[in-house]
This record gives structure tokens, sequence and C-alpha cells, in this order.
């Protein structure tokens, strides 16, 4: 019976970042392919890279490291990103129906809010029907 | 719940970081464990048990006991 995970490869946390890199460089790329404005490509670069970079700061504290990277080291940190995972999906919530609410009375353009509020909705509801069953 | 976690691991002059090695976790659990903001899981409190040679229920308990 094992009670934890093993501590994460440096090489996880490696491709993490690399991986926030190359998201940020392909962001900026089609955000300039739409003649978008200089400083909201570099936004959408700054966004994803600076996830990298924080991962690339803190890499010598590897339970932190882990946790980012999605490779939590033990039970309590894997308890640590199933509770940060669900603010983070709280706060996506919060942010789809709000936003729609806001526009809605604004009389402005919504779909892009109404489609992440259906999102989190269904994809909560598939949640509990699967863990239902598994946990 | 409290825990004998630190006073056993005091009494085999044991660091935190020792203790974690053993029991494969890390140092800021077993530190979480010991101060009570942490309740371990059934596999890891069988662990210290095991590790401590006494039975979960001895190193674990409510709060209204010794």
């Amino acid at each position: 019976m094992t009670t934890t995970k093993t501590k994460p490869p440096r090489r996880r946390a490696r491709s993490t970042v690399l991986a926030g890199l190359l998201g940020g460089v392909l962001i900026m790329v089609a955000v300039l392919r739409q003649g978008a404005p200089i400083w909201s490509a570099v936004l959408g670069f700054a966004i994803l890279a600076g996830y990298a970079a924080l991962l690339f700061i803190f890499q010598a504290r590897k339970d932190t490291i882990g946790t980012l990277a999605g490779n939590p080291v033990d039970e309590r940190w894997g308890l640590i990103n199933s509770r940060a995972t669900e603010l983070a999906a709280t706060c996506a919530a919060v942010v789809a129906v709000g936003g729609y609410i806001v526009t809605e009375f604004a009389g402005r353009d919504n779909w892009q809010f109404a489609l992440m509020a259906v999102v989190v909705g269904l994809s909560y509801l598939a949640g509990v029907v699967w863990f239902r069953r598994r946990l | 719940m409290q825990n004998d976690v630190r006073k056993l691991r005091e009494q085999q002059t044991l660091s935190q970081g020792d203790l974690a090695r053993h029991l494969g976790v890390s140092r800021q659990t077993v530190n979480a464990i010991e101060t009570g903001k942490y309740l371990p899981s059934l596999p890891l409190a069988l662990a210290i048990g095991r590790y401590f040679t006494k039975p979960v229920e001895e190193i674990f308990h409510d709060d209204d006991k010794d």
C-alpha cells in the first residue's frame, strides 16, 4: 500500500514551463494575425508566460512547483490542488454568470459568457455523475 | 481531532524532515498533521501507526480525550 506519489521529476516542471511559453507565443501570433494592437498580443503572451515564469521562480520549492505542474507531491498537496481548482472553478462560474447578466443589462453581445456558463454548468453535472460512480 | 505525532517523533529524536522521508510525504505535511491543520488519509494514518508501532487510535484521538 502506498500513501503518496513520488516526487515530481524536474522534467515535468520544465515541460510545463515550455508549454506555457509555447502557448503564449501561439496566442501572440494568433492575436497579431487578426491585426489587433501589439499590446493585446503581448498581454496574451504575458498571461501564459507569467504562469511559466511563476513555475520557474518557484522551482526551488519542489512541493509548490509539483502542485502547480499538476503533480502534487503527496496527499495534502493533492488536497491543496483540489481546493485551488475548486476556487478557480467557482471564480469562473461567477465571472460567466455575472458577465452574462451585466452584458444582458447593457444590451451587448454576450454569447461568450453564455457559452462559458453552459460549459461550467455541464462539466459540473458531468463531474458529479462521473465521480459518483468512481469515488 | 488531536494526535501525538509530535510527541512520538520527538521521543525518537527525529526531525520533521526525517519522519517525512520515512512516510514519503513533504515536511510541511508532517508539520500540518502535528499542528492539527491537516487530517491524514487512512493509508497515511496507518503508515504513521506502523512507523511508531502503535495502533492508529492511540496516536489519533478525539478532542475530549488525552
